[in-house]
């Protein structure tokens, strides 16, 4: 647990400190030579791709890209389910039976199609559209979650107590049942990385995620996977940067769960 | 029982349902017609796309055209793919057996695979060789289907030639093999794709069957047999694996959407002609009926695994009928 | 011949497999197969409606028309012309009609003489606005009419004594059988099922077609002419260009075009592999859209010549062929090939010059931002650039191009489409800039279909829709001029007035390199058109697989 936490801090610190760490521009082209698919050297220690661009300063770049779009949008997830949870949990009747109803069509989808027909309608994104998708399409898992432990504490006393009291439900449910899902969410979400991450990547190397030149270590690959035996340093470097971090995170996931919740109930 | 089969289909037919009207709205509200992309006449004079217009019903007002679709739905008729001058029905008629066949293969030498690696695993438990295959279970895990696909692509098929480099069959000779001849050369061509959502289906399934087994160790029963003097792993084999089998078939249920996914890449990349390709193919080519046909096949296929699995473990184990 | 010793014990099991099978087992008699990857589905094979390259490729196997260009790829008058389904023409004495004479043995596939009746009627589809043939434009321009004497005569009449008449009513012009689809509405024929399952008069007959999968032509049996010596010939379709690459180095296919410069480097160091260079017929450019997709509002950016000679001149374009072409591409000079006739390279080019392009972009009042994007009125220098995925030096290019236009200032987004898709995108008109090629033909009158003002309008090929009365009219006086030095000096100042005005950035002409498995004998290869070469090839005897042996498949 250890490692994986010191393996995801130290992606996390170089991911922020791009400008700082990366030896060359990550979009840099020579003007008057080329240097087209160099094998890792000192000058350049993770080679360069087929545009003559350093693969080491594309990779750290790709960090901050490819880890940043996957928090925001996990969080982007967990709040709108969290949000759509707690109304489903507490109006229940109809509005309850609806929201379930959506909620299981959108899980029937596997959630690569469903992203392909949203880029299908809107065309390439941006980052932040991306984002966006990708938190859009999320949150389905964890609402089903929410409105569970909502239903359930919607009868306990202390709940009853405040209402008695007079004070609002939403802040019934934020002072008082969110603090108990916290745990369970933080579990959540960690897993809910472990998959975005590829996810995101996954979907720039189709070409339907990032964009180039904003290097993601999807397309960083995608650029490569023509020839991935002759130009492998191009693949392998920024898939061992997802392997890596993913792993830390599903390790982080895994014993976030064993301790906060061992009953599995947060298998959104 | 009955009871309970005719209230799951119904279910399963709601979201169905939902589902093709969230994806007709999505479609539909796109910027653009979705029949102007699909003209080939580039002489494409406005009296004839409104004539175009008209004849494929898109002049209409929407409720009218959904209804319209879904009575063609019912009636089998999809539509027309643009970017393939043909029918939709026919594209799907091709493209989805083959993905079937894929993600069948792959579901079987997985599931195989994971169990048998989830019961040696629960029966070493504790031993440095379990603990190792569990990292190596859960690192491959970490790895995206499309970089397994590729490093499956890399090496045996295009440097150590070992198995065909993409396609579903031979194209030259395929038609004149006999009939074991076809089935071997649809096979060869079939391990590196099946192979590479097997091994990532072996991974999760031997994971949450370890976990199952093991929880299943301690019971009575298992105590009982081996206080017959069966010897300890053909108890664990025989007693556990039976009542560990039930979680199984909802976790096979649970991993089709994951599977489908995984199959969009992995046919993309080793140029298998399925529903998966042909979604990639239909987005980029801006293909509106043919994109609705593949999300309608992707979550019935979803929604009737699913269904399917609740329905094996009920008649399995009477105690597991969930509610909705 | 080689084997990988896999290969060779995959081969024995094959063989054994064939025999079981009752077919036969190499033993050098049939013509073999030969196996050809290619990245576009050809869509249709109705020849009016084809209008990607493969599907040209498979319809000008299976239709034969009245005669093609020789080896010497002559395009003016007739001599260089050998005869096919015309057995011979005579010229009247204006030389304004010309009859030919249709060989009696010539035979639809599906058992019908072809009649000319047959001609007539093709020229009435080829030149129906509703059916939008791609050379119908050229071929009204050109051929007032056609009449019909007795069922194997017919005359052609010219509107006027142009020198390339016969080249362009031989080559846009494809005789279909008028008995199968005279009853067809015009504006369903694209559609039809004819469109899927052609009934042509070639050397090759479609004898299966998986869409997306792969294409059979085997041997026409009711064909006049000399039978092909190849039993099958196959094309398999894969969308991405590295796939293709692969299969060809892993021997699964014979015959790849366009192979990038390094991967011709890796197959020329396989013994089993060789690599062909022809005469490059093609060029390719960054083409702009002068309007706003499809309407006809000028396009905010490329509606201005000074914005569109200013990006020209910030891409330093030497520099982007040595990267993606090491010393075997060539700089585009315009909308032509060196390998024309019509050619020159001493029209003046817009040179690179970043300094000049960046004070011609600060007069039209785009100024550099804090990011290094130039704006004007709170809008950005932006466009998206389509570029498809099945052409690495495509997609080589639109990157390089991108870095080099943001350094002047241009924020260049690039959208990545699948070849077919781009080619529909071009088609509607619904792009910003796309980088796009053509394959020049030898008759350098083809920039009438591509470039002019009536190619903009009359379902040509000029989808930037450029328009300058000045070069249309230089072009029709090429085309109509006489004798040749007068022809020449027509296209160079047609050249000059479309290089100065810049709607497209012209990029390269890519070297044409195609790769073949040494088993192969391929004979010489027509620059302008390799496959009409490949009723000729052949397989070495000492060279055959196991895919040689297997019998056609009957339909």
């Amino acid at each position: 647990m250890k490692f994986a936490a010191a393996v995801l801090v130290l992606f996390v610190v170089v991911a922020v400190a791009a400008p700082a760490i990366a030896p060359h521009d990550p979009r840099a082209t020579p003007q008057s030579e080329t240097q087209k698919n160099l094998p890792p050297s000192g000058a350049h220690p993770f080679g360069t791709d087929q545009y003559s661009r350093d693969v080491l300063s594309r990779v750290i770049y790709g960090a901050r890209v490819s880890l940043g779009v996957a928090v925001v949008a996990v969080m982007l997830a967990l709040t709108l389910g969290a949000a759509i949870g707690a109304v489903a949990g507490y109006a229940g009747g109809w509005t309850d039976i609806i929201c379930m109803r959506v909620v299981d069509a959108m899980l029937s989808v596997p959630r690569v199609l469903l992203l392909l027909v949203l880029v299908a309608s809107t065309g390439p994104l941006t980052v932040g559209g991306i984002i966006v998708l990708l938190g859009c399409t999320g949150w389905p898992g964890t609402s089903r979650l929410v409105r569970g432990e909502v239903r359930l504490l919607k009868e306990r006393d202390y709940v009853l107590a405040s209402r008695a009291t007079g004070t609002p439900e939403w802040r019934v449910f934020v002072l008082h049942v969110l603090p108990g899902l916290v745990p369970q969410l933080l579990v959540t979400g960690t897993l809910a990385l472990a998959t975005v991450i590829p996810l995101e990547a996954g979907l720039s190397f189709l070409g339907l995620g990032v964009q180039p030149p904003t290097a993601s270590w999807g397309n960083i690959i995608s650029d490569a996977a023509g020839r991935p035996g002759d130009t492998w340093w191009v693949v392998l470097f920024p898939g061992l940067a997802i392997v890596c971090t993913v792993l830390a995170v599903n390790t982080i996931g895994e014993r976030l769960r064993e301790r906060i919740d061992p009953r599995g109930r947060s298998r959104a | 029982m009955r009871r309970f089969l005719l209230a799951r289909g119904a279910q399963a037919l709601a979201v169905i349902a939902l589902v093709a009207t969230l994806a007709f709205t999505l479609v539909h509200l796109a910027p653009g017609d979705p029949f102007a992309a699909s003209l080939d006449d580039p002489t494409n004079t406005a009296a004839l796309h409104a004539q175009q217009m008209h004849r494929w019903g898109y002049d209409q007002p929407l409720p009218v055209q959904y209804l319209k679709w879904l009575g063609n739905l019912a009636r089998g008729e999809f539509g027309w793919s643009h970017s393939r001058n043909r029918r939709v029905a026919d594209v799907l008629l091709e493209t989805v057996p083959r993905t079937f066949l894929l993600m069948g293969a792959a579901l079987v030498a997985g599931v195989l695979a994971g169990l048998a690696l989830g019961t040696w695993q629960a029966a070493r438990r504790g031993t440095p060789a379990e603990r190792a295959s569990g990292t190596l279970a859960t690192a491959v895990l970490s790895v995206p289907e499309f970089l397994v696909a590729l490093a499956a692509l890399a090496l045996p098929a295009a440097r150590w030639h070992l198995f065909p480099v993409s396609g579903i069959a031979d194209p030259a000779m395929h038609d004149s093999m006999s009939a074991i001849g076809r089935a071997w050369d649809v096979t060869r061509h079939l391990v590196l794709p099946a192979g590479t959502l097997a091994l990532l289906t072996a991974a999760g399934v031997s994971r949450y069957h370890r976990s199952a087994m093991l929880a299943m160790l301690p019971e009575e029963f298992v105590r009982t047999a081996r206080a017959k003097g069966a010897g300890e792993y053909t108890a664990v084999v025989r007693h556990a694996l039976r009542n560990a089998l039930g979680p199984l078939i909802t976790i096979v249920g649970l991993l089709l959407p994951t599977l489908f996914g995984g199959a969009v890449f992995v046919e993309t990349i080793f140029s298998w002609p399925g529903v998966g390709r042909m979604m990639v193919e239909a987005v980029g080519g801006n293909d509106y009926p043919l994109v609705l046909a593949g999300v309608l096949v992707g979550s019935v296929l979803v929604v009737l695994g699913s269904a399917l699995a609740d329905v094996l473990s009920a008649l399995a184990d009477p105690r597991l009928r969930i509610e909705a | 011949m080689r084997f990988h010793s896999v290969r060779r014990g995959a081969c024995v099991m094959l063989g054994a497999a064939a025999l079981l099978a009752g077919c036969g087992g190499g033993d050098g008699s049939g013509g073999g197969t030969v196996i050809i990857g290619t990245g576009q589905d050809p869509k249709t094979l109705f020849p009016p409606a084809s209008d990607n390259i493969q599907a040209r490729v498979v319809t000008e196997l299976i239709f034969e028309r009245l005669a093609d260009r020789g080896g010497s790829l002559n395009t003016l008058g007739d001599a260089g012309f050998v005869p096919r389904l015309a057995q011979r023409w005579d010229w009247s004495a204006d030389s304004l009609r010309v009859t030919f004479h249709i060989d009696p043995r010539a035979r639809w596939q599906d058992g019908r003489a072809v009649s000319a009746e047959d001609v007539r009627f093709g020229f009435a589809v080829f030149t129906d606005t509703i059916v939008g043939a791609r050379t119908g434009a050229d071929l009204r321009a050109v051929v007032d009419s056609i009449s019909v004497g007795d069922s194997l005569t017919c005359t052609v009449w010219f509107r006027q004594r142009s020198p390339e008449r016969f080249d362009v009513l031989v080559t846009s012009l494809t005789p279909l059988p008028a008995h199968l689809l005279r009853a067809v509405r015009r504006d369903s024929l694209a559609l039809s099922g004819f469109a899927r399952n052609p009934v042509g008069n070639g050397p090759f007959k479609l004898v299966n077609w998986e869409q997306q999968v792969r294409l059979e032509l085997a041997p026409s049996p009711s064909y006049a002419g000399a039978r092909p010596a190849l039993d099958r010939v196959i094309w398999t379709f894969a969308p991405d260009a590295s796939t293709l690459v692969k299969q060809f180095m892993a021997g699964e296919s014979d015959f790849l075009e366009n192979l990038s410069v390094d991967d011709a480097a890796a197959a020329a160091r396989q013994p089993n592999l060789r690599v062909i260079r022809l005469g490059s017929f093609g060029y390719n450019f960054l083409q702009f859209n002068l309007r706003d997709g499809a309407s006809d509002r000028p396009h905010p950016l490329f509606g201005s010549r000074t914005l569109r000679r200013a990006l020209t001149m910030a891409l330093d374009r030497q520099l982007l062929v040595r990267s993606v072409f090491d010393s075997l591409g060539r700089v585009g000079l315009g909308p032509f090939v060196r390998a024309q006739w019509s050619a020159d390279t001493t029209i003046a080019q817009i040179a690179f010059d970043r300094q000049q392009a960046a004070r011609l972009l600060d007069s039209l009042g785009w100024h550099t931002g804090a990011d290094g994007i130039r704006t004007r009125d709170g809008q950005p220098l932006a466009f998206t650039l389509i570029v498809p995925t099945s052409s690495n030096p495509r997609q080589s290019f639109a990157v390089l191009i991108q870095e080099q236009l943001r350094i002047a200032g241009v924020k260049v987004d690039i959208e990545r489409l699948d070849g077919n898709t781009l080619v529909d995108r071009i088609q509607k008109h619904a792009f910003e800039a796309a980088m796009g090629g053509l394959a020049a033909t030898p008759a350098p009158s083809g920039v009438k279909q591509t470039w002019t003002g009536a190619a903009a309008r009359d379902g040509g090929l000029n989808y930037g829709r450029y328009e300058n009365a000045a070069f249309d009219a230089q072009v029709d006086s090429a085309i109509s001029a006489a004798a040749q030095a007068s022809a020449k000096s027509h296209y160079r100042a047609a050249y000059q007035i479309i290089v100065d005005d810049a709607p497209a950035i012209w990029l390269y002409e890519p070297p044409t390199l195609d790769g073949a498995s040494a088993r192969l004998q391929l004979g010489t290869l027509r620059p302008d058109a390799w496959w009409m070469g490949i009723p000729s090839w052949s397989i070495a005897p000492g060279k055959r697989l196991p895919r040689d042996a297997a019998p056609a498949k009957t339909p």
